[in-house]
């Protein structure tokens, strides 16, 4: 059973091995050729013969070392490629491959002599090199495309950016153009009946003298509760004329808010501003506050001259109140660039961090009750904005706050 | 100093509150004969009754402006001093109610007492010179043409 076994797989490989595309022959120590199948048949002894020198037997030209005897001696695996040259203009390249074949001993009795048409292979191969180059330069080109892409993105990303701040920008001027025109409204509105209060006050403060000088010289009992009466009504009568005032005075920053493109801008010298507005304000300042000018060289702004006037005065004021019992006002110039900075600190009382991101908001006030109407800073702010400047605000609890307003020198209609 | 009692002047608002406030004002500080009106046809049918010496309008009323109101006025009484009093701090209106009214002052509310009755005073004065002039020109006028018909008069009794 055994044998037949092995007789029917031994035929079976025969033929296997005779059918093979591929040319197979086993090769004796001596290099002749002990068996061949179809396909070593078909191309021939002699038609191999000469790559090998005559199957392996001999030693040839072109085989420098009879690879046979490397295989036969050292039982190596060999493996090479021929380029057979077909005459024609192309050639055919041939794989050949030697592997030992061994006897029970181990000892290398023969040569399994294989050789394969590997023209398609290795076209397939350069074919695949080929592709693979081309796909490197492509993938190399790509990542110059994506480096080039992730600048773009880079690029648009700060567009987007500017774009929004410009957006925020036109909300804000648009939000500020509506409350300009609300605040307009209603200064015109409290107008009327504002002045018609500040007329009758100031009438009555001046009757309630003519009144004491008409009761001279009348006797009677009851002249003395005159007398008394009368004081009342001119205390009042003043304290209504004061409140007047205060409202007048909120109301001309009030229509200066809402009116600030009114003047025009012209070239103006900000330390000629800023003196005047401090001899304006000396009387509330008095001698309970210092004022130091650290004056630096700075050149003539263009600008709203009027309008900074208002920015300087409403930060000294502030600065002002910000002191209570003795102080100092430090006012600082620098020129910087293209811009001018001022800078004026007090040595007041501070703002709390939480309060200071809202100082420049309409309505915002830390004085409430203590004649803070919240137009001031907001009105420095519009003010600088106006003027494409920026105002910055830096404070110390107990130590003082510090404004920095920056102006650009030259006229914001200019490369804007 | 005017005397109360020869010079009239007009005041016209739509806000009671503004003529109230300046009748008591003029007619304490002034020294002056004071009418207000709240509607301008009814200030402009009073000129029709009295020679007023200054008239003072509000800018913004229904039906008519400030400065077509004193247009009116300078058509009836020329010599009239003519002053806006307004709520709106606008220089455009301002130049246009000085170009088309010929105004005489320009006033912003809230106002000042004190500079208003001076103004006012000044105003009474300046129209009662104008009057004056007026009147010494018709007058002269006059002379004239008597003058030249006593010349044909007598030159007819000559020849």
């Amino acid at each position: 059973m055994r044998a037949s076994f092995n007789e029917e797989l031994l035929s079976l490989l025969g033929s296997v091995v005779e059918q093979l595309p591929d040319s197979v022959r086993l090769l004796g120590r001596d290099g002749r050729t002990l068996l061949r199948n179809d396909a070593a048949r078909e191309m021939g002894a002699d038609g191999l013969g000469h790559l090998c020198g005559g199957g392996h037997e001999k030693a040839d030209p072109s085989c420098p070392a009879c690879q046979l005897q490397v295989v036969l001696e050292r039982g190596l695996f060999l493996r090479w490629h021929v380029m057979v040259d077909r005459g024609s203009e192309d050639s055919d390249v041939y794989e050949v491959t030697l592997s030992p074949v061994r006897d029970s001993n181990g000892d290398v009795v023969a040569v399994l002599e294989m050789m394969r048409d590997a023209t398609a292979v290795l076209s397939l191969e350069n074919y695949l090199i080929s592709r693979a180059e081309k796909h490197e330069a492509e993938l190399s080109k790509t990542s110059e495309n994506a480096q080039r892409l992730v600048k773009r993105a880079e690029k648009l990303r700060t567009e987007l950016g500017e774009l929004r701040e410009s957006q925020t920008e036109m909300l804000y001027q648009d939000r500020l153009e509506a409350l300009s025109l609300f605040v307009a409204s209603v200064a015109h509105d409290i107008n009327t009946p504002l002045g018609a209060m500040l007329s009758s006050a100031d009438l009555m403060v001046r009757t309630v003298p003519r009144l004491r000088d008409a009761s001279d010289g009348v006797d009677g009992e009851r002249v003395g509760e005159f007398r008394r009466r009368l004081e009342t009504l001119e205390s009042s009568v003043e304290v209504l004329a004061d409140a007047a005032r205060r409202i007048e005075g909120i109301l001309r920053q009030l229509r200066l808010f809402s009116r600030l493109d009114e003047a025009p801008f012209e070239e103006y010298d900000l330390h000629q501003g800023l003196d005047s507005t401090i001899e304006l304000l000396r009387h509330k300042l008095t001698d309970r506050i210092g004022v130091v000018r650290n004056y630096g060289e700075i050149p003539r702004v263009t600008c709203r001259p009027d309008a900074c006037n208002q920015a300087f005065m409403n930060l000294l004021l502030n600065a002002a109140q910000a002191i209570d019992g003795e102080g100092e006002i430090r006012i600082a110039t620098r020129h910087e660039g293209n811009e001018v900075v001022v800078e004026i600190g007090d040595t007041g009382s501070g703002i709390p961090q939480e309060a200071l991101e809202k100082v420049f908001e309409l309505g915002f006030t830390t004085r409430g009750g203590r004649g803070g109407s919240g137009i001031g800073l907001a009105l420095v702010h519009r003010i600088v904005r106006e003027h494409r400047g920026r105002v910055e605000v830096a404070s110390r609890l107990g130590r003082g706050t510090t404004f920095r307003v920056r102006l650009p020198i030259a006229h914001p209609a200019d490369g804007s | 100093m005017t005397e109360k009692g020869d010079s009239w002047i007009l005041v016209l608002d739509d806000d009671p509150i503004v003529t109230r406030t300046m009748q008591i004002l003029l007619g304490e500080e002034a020294s002056l004969n004071v009418a207000t009106f709240n509607h301008p046809s009814d200030a402009l049918a009073s000129l029709d009754d009295r020679e007023y010496e200054v008239v003072v309008s509000d800018f913004v009323m229904p039906g008519m402006d400030g400065i077509e109101f004193l247009k009116r006025v300078r058509e009836q009484q020329p010599s009239t001093s003519r002053i806006l009093l307004t709520g709106y701090a606008d220089k455009q209106n301002a130049i246009r109610a000085i170009n088309e009214a010929g105004l005489y002052y320009y006033f912003e509310k809230p106002w000042d007492n004190e500079k208003l009755v001076m103004v006012l005073h000044n105003a009474v004065e300046r129209a009662r010179l104008v009057r004056e002039l007026d009147s010494k020109m018709a007058e002269l006028v006059h002379r004239d043409n008597s003058l030249e018909e006593l010349r044909a008069r007598l030159l007819k009794a000559i020849l």
